[in-house]
């Protein structure tokens, strides 16, 4: 193994968990959080050398990540149905279930989801996000609002209360 | 609508839905990613090494035909030109082509393995053993093979002025169409890359079939082959144990491949029976 693999390989191990704590929070799934993971770990291996110029190496990493997942929804998006649509939630029915708040993120558009785990769990400014997701920050802006409210609307009534 | 309050509640629920996860053990997640980049990369090598020795031959076509064509069309030119067959007439010569300082590339006919025995799937094991047959004498420790299916091994090997790791890698990208025989010939290019101890000298052997053998001679050691070590452990610099002409003589061995002779493989399960994994 050469230098830069070491490097990688410590770099790697040391957020390979949290990163796919990230992508289990973007797709709710942990088998593909750990294929996202991998697909993102094997394209930061090979663009390593640009990858450690960058000045958050982790936020690089994510960004891979996040590419990774985005493209993983686009090749899915003609086979899936839209959540909530055709399949109606079952806590509608059934006011005792209660939505958790990973359950009522996957009733979001992927790149919605992508916003507001970035925003709220990594805790990134409008203008990081905008940066990993290449988008302007008002559009950034106004999607957080939209996410938000409807969050809002999915979440039961105590969940409500933390941020009404 | 209280902002920090409201990262702070998000942030909340999010992670009490998380703790009530049991997530799947991460595994070898890291180490797959990296066997994976690995691969990539040397299909890419191979890929650019193809590429290049494309357009070295289209080079050395259009010198040929320009250079002969060139040759006779110019002077005819000019002389049509010039009339009178002065020396102003003779015609420029072409630009040879030129490979540059970094890389330098040969064309090397190694012959075919023998073509009478049977082959088999390659082993780490087949590798070391064939490694060792081909180094010039010396003492040979510290052998090591990649771990899964990847066709790498090492070993340290000392002539007697301190051991030096050497380093071997197969691997085969079928060309688009067809694939082409095997043939005679290898083409081989040497690189010399000082920032880089453990590929100091590089020497990649391409087949027409898309084989590429690639022979790292470190001068350093990297002992990350006998357990995970820090990356200061690797400052104790070694000598060149092949020279340039002993490594291009092990990576363009005909011998090599994905496949190698079954005789091979049976030695190589012989000598090496568990030889240790590294990386």
């Amino acid at each position: 193994m050469t230098t830069e693999d070491d490097e990688f390989a410590e770099f790697a191990n040391a957020h390979a968990e949290r990163l796919r704590t990230t992508a289990f929070m973007l797709c709710h799934d942990w088998h593909l959080a750990q294929d996202l993971t991998q697909t993102a770990l094997t394209k930061l291996f090979l663009s390593w050398r640009r990858a450690v110029q960058a000045d958050n190496l982790l936020a690089y990493a994510q960004k891979i990540l996040l590419r990774a997942y985005l493209d993983h929804r686009r090749r899915r998006s003609s086979t899936e149905s839209t959540p909530g649509v055709l399949h109606e939630p079952a806590y509608r029915e059934n006011p005792e279930l209660r939505l958790t708040m990973l359950d009522a993120l996957e009733r979001l558009p992927a790149r919605d989801r992508a916003i507001v785990i970035l925003r709220y769990f990594e805790d990134y400014s409008v203008e990081q996000v905008a940066d990993v997701l290449e988008l302007p920050a008002s559009v950034v802006k106004s999607q957080t609002r939209r996410s938000l409210t409807k969050l809002r609307e999915l979440l039961s009534a105590d969940q409500l209360a933390l941020f009404a | 609508m209280r902002r920090g309050s409201v990262t702070e509640d998000l942030r909340a629920l999010l992670r009490a839905d998380l703790s009530g996860e049991r997530p799947p053990p991460l595994g070898d997640l890291v180490g797959a990613a990296i066997r994976d980049g690995r691969r990539i990369r040397r299909r890419r090598r191979i890929s650019t090494i193809t590429a290049s020795l494309l357009a070295l031959a289209a080079a050395v076509t259009a010198f040929v035909l320009v250079g002969d064509g060139g040759v006779a069309g110019g002077r005819q030119d000019l002389l049509g030109a010039a009339g009178d067959g002065s020396p102003q007439t003779v015609p420029p010569v072409p630009p040879v082509p030129k490979i540059t300082g970094e890389a330098r590339t040969l064309t090397i006919r190694s012959g075919m393995a023998d073509a009478g025995g049977s082959q088999r799937k390659a082993t780490s094991a087949a590798m070391l053993h064939l490694l060792t047959e081909l180094l010039p004498p010396g003492r040979t420790s510290h052998f090591g093979v990649a771990p899964g299916d990847d066709l790498q091994v090492r070993l340290y090997l000392d002539e007697g002025a301190g051991p030096g790791l050497v380093k071997v890698a197969v691997g085969k990208e079928a060309p688009n169409g067809a694939e082409p025989p095997r043939g005679a010939t290898a083409s081989v290019t040497i690189r010399h890359m000082p920032d880089n101890c453990l590929q100091s000298l590089a020497v990649d052997a391409a087949w027409p079939d898309g084989t590429l053998v690639q022979v790292d001679v470190a001068t350093c050691l990297d002992r990350a082959g006998d357990s995970p070590t820090r990356s200061d452990d690797r400052a104790e610099t070694t000598p060149l144990v092949l020279t340039v002409d002993e490594a291009v003589r092990v990576a363009a061995d005909p011998r090599w491949g994905v496949t190698m002779d079954a005789a091979l493989v049976s030695q190589g399960a012989r000598e090496f029976p568990a030889p240790p994994v590294f990386g």
